[in-house]
């Protein structure tokens, strides 16, 4: 199962991480900028410490930007996912029911409770609309799992390199 | 150790390019944990809840310099004005092309 989410939740947040990195991309321009600007005027040690400070700064913002980019388009690809995989899952278990088939952890099966006298055409032709239905119900298991993998391992990934900057500012 | 010049107007400015990022980070920090987030799954939602935390504590750092250099920057603009308005100027370097 898809186990549900909310690809409006995930499409909102992403919206606003590309927002931030639209934002702290121009913050980390004007930092740098006016750092820069100090080369000329100010001179001496404490110059050039501070100057160093102001440009590790700016690329520790700008890092934040790319890494907010990243995730914020990265969110909203999977929330287009994730609502096309949510509505093939409504539609499989619709027709699964239509048929007096349920879906379970274990795949499409014959609906629990008690059911008619079938003859042998009809539990054949229920038969075969499970074996299509269970084979869609995997290929859709598949397919989650397969782009819920792809979004961990970029988030893995983003957080590493968001952790070495944040330390990195922090152990100037 | 040799003092040297600065116009404290190109310290306050570079203070003052400060400000808007450290308001975005505190802003944003908030927006970020108040932000519903729902991944439908256990195992990617605490990926995700994690990368939030690191952004958080990203902007935090951020926040925190931010905050430093701007109080750096505005004790040496002060200093400076000192300097400038002193009568007998100890300057050891000036601002290249400024009139003495």
């Amino acid at each position: 199962m898809t186990g549900g989410g909310d690809p409006g939740s995930l499409s909102a947040t992403g919206g606003l991480l590309l927002r931030l990195a639209t934002g702290m991309s121009a913050d980390a321009r004007r930092v740098a900028a006016s750092y820069a600007a100090l080369r000329g005027e100010w001179v001496g040690r404490a110059s050039t410490a501070a100057r160093r400070r102001g440009e590790l700064l700016a690329a520790t913002t700008t890092r934040i930007a790319e890494e907010s980019a990243c995730v914020g388009a990265l969110l909203q690809r999977h929330s287009t996912d994730l609502a096309g995989l949510l509505e093939q899952e409504a539609s499989l278990r619709a027709q699964a029911a239509s048929a007096g088939l349920s879906v379970t952890d274990a795949g499409v099966v014959l609906a629990p409770g008690p059911r008619g006298l079938a003859d042998a055409d009809e539990e054949a032709r229920t038969e075969a609309a499970r074996a299509v239905l269970d084979t869609a119900w995997n290929d859709l298991q598949d397919r989650t799992r397969s782009s819920r993998a792809a979004v961990q391992a970029a988030l893995h990934a983003s957080t590493e390199r968001l952790g070495a900057a944040a330390a990195a500012l922090r152990a100037r | 150790m040799p003092v040297h010049r600065v116009d404290p107007a190109v310290l306050d400015a570079a203070g003052r390019a400060l400000g808007p990022l450290r308001e975005r980070a505190l802003e944003t920090e908030d927006d970020l944990l108040a932000a519903p987030l729902l991944a439908g799954d256990a195992e990617l939602q605490h990926v995700l809840d994690a990368w939030v935390d690191h952004v958080v504590d990203a902007l935090r750092a951020v926040g925190e310099e931010v905050a430093e250099q701007a109080l750096g920057l505005r004790a040496v603009a002060a200093g400076a004005a000192v300097l400038n308005d002193s009568p007998t100027r100890s300057v050891s370097a000036a601002r290249p092309g400024t009139p003495r």
